[in-house]
């Protein structure tokens, strides 16, 4: 089988080469995957931690241990972590460190588009930028040996490009590590007393020091020259990361191109000796103008970019320079062409929503039409601000909902309360949530909380970063942070939800409900589900609100852009039922119910309304938690949707294919 | 130059297999090329949003970015979503189009319209070549589900670019899980014979059914 693998697969198997013993994390696009893929291989330990501080303090202990230890965030992660990561510059480490940071530039997954680097440089941590697939995999084999000769955490930033690139791969054995393991010590090295601070500063100082003036740092520098040697040029490029490549390809065969596969500490030998081959340098990065002011910083003149300002993913657009004019023709190359089609223009957005059958969409519709003010969180739960149901209006970083809800209501008054709520996720709860909920509750805040809970991290693909909760014990914690009101309901009652809202909102006290609904990814939906619900169109008026009220991506609307759009539902249906409570004409019902009612004649439509009348989610919702009948059940759901395929086949064998539609080039 | 690549643009709606589409085709295309770059736009985009993937196969290719360079295939599981990537289409890009169309949330609300899809066979036409794959037919006639499609695309792709369906069979047999290979098996046949029986024109410039 072919070795073709993506950036985050090359770290996973960097570091296993490596002879990495732990892993930690917090997931986060883009960098999710490496752990996935740690899983999946001996010999080493993955664990998910509540957040991205406690998996940097887990992995500063095992690196201390003698552990080599890798810890996987992404870069709004290495904020919430940036306590420990400070600190394990002046510790130092015995086993070695490596933390592998995924920005995010164009933020495509992420609330900002900060620069790793110039955390890293604040922190004195050495941070290398791999430009290629294969180079992860080597620069991550490679950070453990500098972390342990130079007695620091080295940072390797990987970015969402590279991360979700494939190239082919040559898989190495992996290194054995027989280091015992011990206690760290001496404390004046592993213990941060003001005391020993200063020397603590002056050891990490100077082991930067000696990483940039080692051998190593001047073969993280990758130098071409084009084919035509000169003694001088009269332009040179200075790159680093995901850039490096693009400039490669379309520059390399006619400038003089450093690749810097170290970033922080400069090799400054190197881009001295670079920069005295040609007139002028021009820096190719992105996220920000880090690389181009270090290198001014060693006094070496670089030309301006005004195009550039650091915003969104790298384009050869933004090195255009004044003092550059031969790369005009290179960047006019690589313009998209122009097309004239007018309408081209405004095509509709196409923007992400929730999964089909997601138990908690159901809470948003509520929210919106109680036009309440909706202080959200980081997580699936985000996508509730998106259309159609428009209903959450504002978000910081992980757990903000909490905090921001009781500054809300202490700048605007305690009557603001009966006008807002704070939406968070379960996962974003025990993130960095609990802190903030223990706040609220000391200061008898008359807010009012709904926790969203699936029992993982659904945004990033259903990871489990927290205990998953009974009922009980989430009112247990939540009454010992010192929360009296606190519920919990199924997702999929919104009746009930509402009645919660109109009682808690009124309340002048602190209220948290928290909706229970499994998250739709930890469905086997690749097979069909049971209990899947379909319109008895002798009763759909064809109103559309299903589909508006809920955004469910497994309705087929087939009549586009219609007063009357003609609605379906697909066999990707989950069967959870939410529409069938919203339908105003009751005209949504199991499938295998539906079977039993005939679409026409005079019976069809009082029998359709007796069959819509039945609250069916809850009905099936209910017997499903009885241990007799729930089999009973699916083996008679299963015998009639068995009817119904056989059916449908006889119908699919006797449909024809069209002709074939084909335009060759005018 | 332009001999030494091949280009290839996916672009869909998440959910339709465009990243198992990704990577069939990036280890197709391994059979004639030393190297191949894949980039995938993943994360939230999965949550039924545009997504897009760009292939790079030749031997001097650096970067995963296609710029200036000539896009040879357009595989659109989408029709919207294709629509969005026609920039990147020349005339010598063979864009395949499956007819299977996935509503805006906004379409609905009759904000910005989506666009009739005979617009947007026309668009295309006028700058490429167009190959409109009955993908709700085939589909139906499979009983399929939508995810579907990318191994129905991947075997009209194969038979397009002179593959052969038992070498698409084992890539297929080598990525997906056993548990699903046999749908995906049938998809796959169904996209590939369906390409095989038609009767097109041979035209080389569009590269159908290069050996």
């Amino acid at each position: 089988m072919l070795n073709y693998h993506s950036g985050c697969e090359a770290a996973a198997f960097g570091a296993w080469e490596a002879g990495v013993k732990m892993l930690y994390s917090y997931p986060g696009s883009p960098v999710t995957e490496i752990v996935e893929v740690m899983q999946r291989l001996p010999q080493v330990k993955s664990c998910w931690a509540t957040n991205e501080k406690v998996a940097m303090e887990m992995a500063a202990g095992s690196c201390h241990s003698g552990a080599r230890t890798l810890v996987v965030m992404k870069h709004v992660g290495l904020n919430v972590a940036a306590d420990p990561f400070f600190n394990l510059a002046y510790t130092g480490v015995v086993g070695g460190l490596v933390v592998v940071v995924g920005d995010d530039p164009g933020a495509r997954n992420s609330q900002n588009e900060q620069d790793t680097r110039l955390l890293c440089l604040a922190a004195g941590v050495p941070v290398l930028e791999p430009a290629t697939v294969q180079e992860v995999q080597a620069l991550t084999r490679l950070a453990f040996e500098l972390s342990e000769q130079f007695d620091l955490p080295v940072v390797l930033r990987l970015t969402s490009r590279l991360c979700y690139s494939k190239d082919k791969l040559e898989r190495q054995d992996r290194q054995p590590q027989d280091h015992i393991g011990s206690f760290a010590s001496p404390i004046q090295k592993y213990l941060l007393l003001p005391a020993f601070v200063p020397g603590c500063h002056e050891r990490r100082n100077h082991n930067l020091q000696a990483l940039a003036q080692s051998q190593i740092a001047d073969k993280l520098c990758v130098r071409t020259l084009p084919d035509k040697l000169q003694s001088r040029y009269p332009l040179g490029i200075i790159s680093s990361g995901f850039p490096s490549g693009v400039v490669q390809e379309l520059l390399g065969q006619d400038l003089p191109l450093l690749q810097l596969q170290l970033v922080y500490p400069l090799p400054q030998q190197q881009i001295r000796a670079f920069a005295a081959l040609c007139e002028r340098i021009l820096v190719a990065e992105e996220s920000s103008g880090y690389l181009d002011q270090q290198v001014r910083s060693l006094g070496i003149a670089t030309l301006d970019k005004p195009d550039y300002d650091g915003v969104g993913e790298f384009s050869l657009q933004t090195l255009r320079s004044e003092q550059a004019p031969e790369l005009d023709s290179f960047i006019r190359a690589t313009m998209p062409a122009t097309i004239d089609i007018r309408w081209l223009d405004n095509l509709p957005p196409r923007l992400p929503g929730f999964c089909g059958g997601c138990p908690h969409t159901g809470i948003f519709q509520i929210l919106r039409q109680r036009e309440l003010y909706v202080v959200g969180d980081i997580g699936c739960s985000t996508l509730g601000s998106l259309e159609p149901f428009s209903a959450l209006h504002t978000n910081l970083c992980m757990g903000a909902s909490l905090g921001m809800l009781q500054g809300y209501l202490d700048g605007l008054g305690v009557q603001a309360a009966t006008e807002c709520v704070a939406v968070l996720g379960d996962s974003t709860f025990f993130h960095s949530g609990m802190t903030g909920m223990m706040a609220l509750a000391r200061q008898e805040c008359h807010g009012t909380v709904i926790i969203l809970d699936n029992s993982g991290s659904a945004m990033t693909g259903m990871q489990y970063t927290s205990l998953s909760l009974t009922a009980d014990k989430w009112l247990a914690l939540l009454q010992s942070l010192g929360v009296v009101h606190c519920q919990v309901l199924p997702s999929l009652e919104p009746a009930a939800i509402e009645r919660w809202l109109d009682t808690e909102l009124a309340r002048p006290a602190l209220s948290v409900l928290v909706l229970k609904g499994s998250c739709v990814q930890e469905l086997n939906i690749k097979d069909e589900t049971p209990f899947r619900y379909t319109i008895l169109e002798s009763v759909c008026t064809s109103c559309g609100d299903c589909v508006k009220e809920t955004n469910c991506q497994n309705f087929e609307v087939t009549a586009l852009d219609q007063d009357q759009a003609h609605i379906a539902i697909s066999s990707s249906c989950i069967g959870c039922g939410l529409c069938s409570q919203l339908c105003p004409e009751q005209a949504i019902v199991p499938l295998s119910v539906s079977m039993l009612v005939p679409a026409t004649g005079p019976l069809a439509k009082p029998l359709a309304r007796v069959a819509g009348k039945l609250p069916w989610a809850r009905m099936i919702r209910i017997l499903n938690q009885q241990p007799v009948l729930a089999p009973w059940l699916k083996k008679l759901e299963h015998r009639l949707r068995a009817l119904l395929d056989r059916r449908q086949q006889k119908a699919a064998a006797a449909a024809k294919v069209d002709a074939v539609q084909f335009y060759p080039a005018e | 130059m332009r001999q030494s690549y091949t280009n290839v643009v996916i672009t869909g709606v998440g959910g339709l297999g465009n990243i198992l589409l990704t990577r069939l085709t990036g280890m197709a295309l391994y059979q004639r090329h030393p190297r191949v770059i894949t980039s995938e736009e993943r994360g939230i985009a999965q949550r039924t949003g545009s997504v897009s993937a760009v292939l790079r196969a030749g031997r001097h290719i650096e970067t995963s970015c296609l710029y200036s360079q000539h896009t040879d295939y357009l595989l659109g599981l989408e029709p919207l979503e294709a629509l969005r990537k026609l920039p990147l289409c020349q005339r010598g890009t063979m864009t395949l189009l499956s007819d299977l169309q996935f509503p805006t949330g906004r379409s609905l609300a009759r904000q910005r319209q989506y666009p009739d899809f005979q617009h947007i066979v026309q668009a295309f036409s006028q700058h490429c070549a167009l190959l409109v794959i009955p993908m709700q037919q085939l589909l139906r006639r499979e009983q399929l589900a939508d995810k579907f499609s990318s191994a129905v695309m991947f075997g009209v792709f194969c038979a397009s670019y002179g593959f052969s369906h038992s070498f698409a069979a084992q890539l297929l047999g080598e990525t997906v899980p056993s548990a699903y290979l046999e749908p995906n098996q049938r998809a796959l046949a169904a996209g590939f014979d369906w390409l095989e029986q038609q009767d097109l024109p041979d035209a080389p410039e569009h590269g159908l059914k290069r050996a």
